[in-house]
């Protein structure tokens, strides 16, 4: 459960047609973006279906920060009010499919910021976001040796040389 | 990257299983030409396994990862697989002849759980095993089955194939049997609501075990279907039966259907089906090119009267031949075979064309097939409804014929992946007729977006995601190029 705290009513307004969330970054940023754009996210939509049970309306500290958020606000602006199959809990799960040209724009940035954007991903449970940033890491590591994927992605290899080599009683590779 | 959470990791491999398999399962054919590849390589995703501790158990803790077990590794890897998907529905596809004999003992011992079962097999493979493990077998939750044993045709030896008791696969949606004689189906169940998909394929004409009165009681037993597609297989009349049915099969879901072959059996077959009118799309194959010749050409015309009722403005209808790249587009009550057809029969000049493209009929289509003298002078309204391909040259030698078109509507066809196709902007860089690349031809480059469409008042896209920037660009500069700019409008699916 994220942390909450009350906020002013005047501060996040909770009438009109488009009303506003407070979002607050790990590095302290207030972020006010509208609640349309977010309600891709399940995290942020089971926030506010809290938020009306309880008649309160509270900023979301998320444990991230505002450079990553952005980031996300960003990819959630661009697709508002459109339907994405990954986001559809009773659809079912997309098959073999190329990362959509405008994500590929979108997540053109370096190695750890990648991961920084698919662990917020998954924390706001965006799963069409998560699905696309899989892909490029997937694309990333694609034919790679194993020793190639530590590399490029900066795991570090913790077997003992038996582990290494024996990954189940049976199959020795 | 290894801190990342095991629900990431799970998500990540699966991407990482579908763009590498595990070597052998894709590899087949080149795998005679080529030396294998390293052992840890020829492992294909199962390799990011061997990446780190975390890794490892992200992988070992993910059933569904094992669920579509691999045989061509060998045995061992294959039961290890089975292991790791623990009680999952599992895929199977049989494809490795050298260990038959375990592999259907092993799809025996996990048939209550298996959800899809492709037998595909290469020549000489005896299907009795397979057969009587299909009958002997209760398969609870099995979903799709495809039977494809691939057959030497040069020797006819079409295989009697399954005789399925619907009764034991209660979840069945999807059949698929190809190249055999009969029916896959015994005869003792009565109604079976699940199966949506019936396709049965056969590579060439030849005479079949089963006659119409037996297909079309099969048909009346599955109240459900949504897609039929009968290739090579609808049976001649001969049964007096048949010719004394009066009431038609209902099949009220029915969404697709196709039946290709001989004309006169599909329309005989046809005469006897209930389709829905908002039936998407309704084919006909037919296999001999001659149709006009032989006076087939007024049995068409008279079934398509007859069946498809082409004045609803919501149905489309594509026909197609599968031995030539001829098609016939229906509107308005009238039918016209672009290319074959006497002049005489093409419609009068409508007014509100819809195109339904399939993906490999545009494809296929060759300038001899597009004929710009049809009468389409006084098309107002443009429908284009977008499968996944397209020939965007095939537009071009339509150049002068939609010289009064003022609203084109675009929609895709396919959820979530036609935007994604770089083929769409080729498509509609086509469609306004604009310079592109290689796709289209040198004197292609040099026609305006104004000779095609001069009247276009309004473009309207209908998409699954939103356009990508370079699409948009490009539209609007067509629109810049254009005589009167046209009104774009783009707008969720």
């Amino acid at each position: 459960m994220p942390t909450i705290v009350s906020v002013d009513d005047s501060t996040v307004p909770g009438e009109g047609s488009s009303r506003l969330l407070l979002l607050v970054s790990s590095d302290n940023k207030h972020i006010v973006v509208e609640e349309d754009i977010m309600s891709r996210s399940r995290f942020i939509s089971k926030q506010v279906e809290g938020f009306e049970a309880t008649s309160q309306r509270h900023a979301i500290l998320l444990p991230f920060s505002s450079f990553v958020l952005n980031k996300v606000i960003e990819y959630c602006s661009h697709y508002r009010g459109y339907y994405l199959l990954e986001d559809d809990p009773d659809a079912a799960p997309p098959g073999r499919s190329p990362v959509r040209e405008w994500d590929q724009e979108f997540l053109d940035v370096d190695r750890n910021m990648l991961l920084r954007i698919i662990k917020a991903a998954h924390y706001l449970e965006i799963k069409s976001l998560v699905g696309s940033c899989a892909r490029a890491i997937a694309d990333m590591i694609r034919g790679k040796t194993t020793e190639e994927m530590r590399e490029i992605l900066g795991v570090e290899n913790d077997f003992t040389p038996e582990e290494e080599h024996s990954p189940s009683s049976k199959c020795t590779g | 990257m290894s801190r990342l959470p095991p629900e990431i990791l799970s998500y990540l491999f699966k991407f990482v299983k579908q763009s590498e398999p595990v070597w052998g399962s894709t590899s087949y054919a080149v795998s005679k030409l080529s030396p294998p590849p390293p052992t840890l390589q020829r492992l294909g995703w199962i390799k990011v396994s061997y990446v780190c501790r975390s890794w490892r158990e992200a992988a070992l803790d993910s059933p569904l990862l094992w669920a579509h077990p691999s045989f061509c590794l060998g045995i061992r890897w294959a039961e290890e697989m089975l292991l790791r998907s623990r009680a999952v529905p599992i895929k199977v596809t049989l494809s490795n002849s050298a260990t038959l004999t375990w592999e259907i003992q092993c799809l025996t011992e996990h048939m209550s759980r298996t959800k899809e079962l492709v037998l595909a097999r290469s020549h000489g493979v005896p299907s009795a095993s397979l057969t009587a493990l299909l009958q002997s077998s209760v398969a609870p939750v099995l979903d799709k089955l495809v039977w494809d044993l691939h057959h030497d045709l040069q020797l006819e030896s079409f295989s009697e194939g399954p005789s399925l008791s619907l009764d034991r696969t209660p979840c069945l949606r999807k059949l698929t049997i190809v190249d055999t004689v009969r029916l896959p189906f015994s005869t003792d169940w009565t109604v079976h609501t699940s199966l949506t998909h019936l396709h049965i394929r056969n590579s060439l004409v030849r005479p079949t075990a089963f006659d119409h009165e037996e297909l079309l009681s099969v048909l009346s037993r599955l109240p459900h279907l949504e897609s039929l597609l009968l290739v090579n297989c609808v049976p001649p009349v001969v049964t007096e039966a048949a010719k004394r049915r009066e009431t038609p099969v209902a099949l009220p879901r029915l969404s697709h259907l196709a039946a290709s072959g001989m004309l006169n059996n599909s329309a005989f077959f046809m005469q006897h089906l209930r389709v829905p009118t908002s039936a998407l799309t309704v084919s006909f194959g037919l296999r001999f090119p001659t149709l006009s010749e032989d006076g087939s050409h007024d049995a068409l015309q008279t079934l398509l009267a007859h069946q498809a009722d082409f004045t609803s403005p919501l149905r489309t209808a594509a026909i197609f031949w599968t031995t030539c790249p001829v098609r016939v587009w229906a509107w308005r009550g009238r039918t016209t075979d672009v290319g074959r057809f006497p002049k005489h029969d093409a419609p009068d000049n409508p007014t509100d064309l819809r195109l339904h493209f399939h993906y490999y009929d545009v494809r296929t289509v060759t300038a001899d097939s597009i004929i710009p003298s049809l009468p389409l002078h006084d098309v107002r309204v443009l429908h284009v409804v977008c499968g996944t391909g397209w020939a965007p040259d095939a537009w071009l030698r339509w150049q002068g014929i939609f010289a009064h078109v003022e609203h084109i509507l675009v929609r895709a066809h396919v959820p979530g992946s036609l935007i994604e196709k770089p083929a769409s902007k080729s498509l509609l860089k086509a469609l306004l007729c604009m310079p592109q690349d290689s796709v289209l031809s040198t004197e292609s480059t040099e026609i305006c977006p104004t000779l095609l469409f001069p009247r276009l008042s309004a473009l309207t896209l209908t998409l699954t995601s939103p356009p990508r920037p370079s699409l948009l660009r490009a539209v609007k500069k067509a629109r810049g190029q254009a005589g009167s700019p046209f009104q774009i409008t783009v707008l969720p699916a």
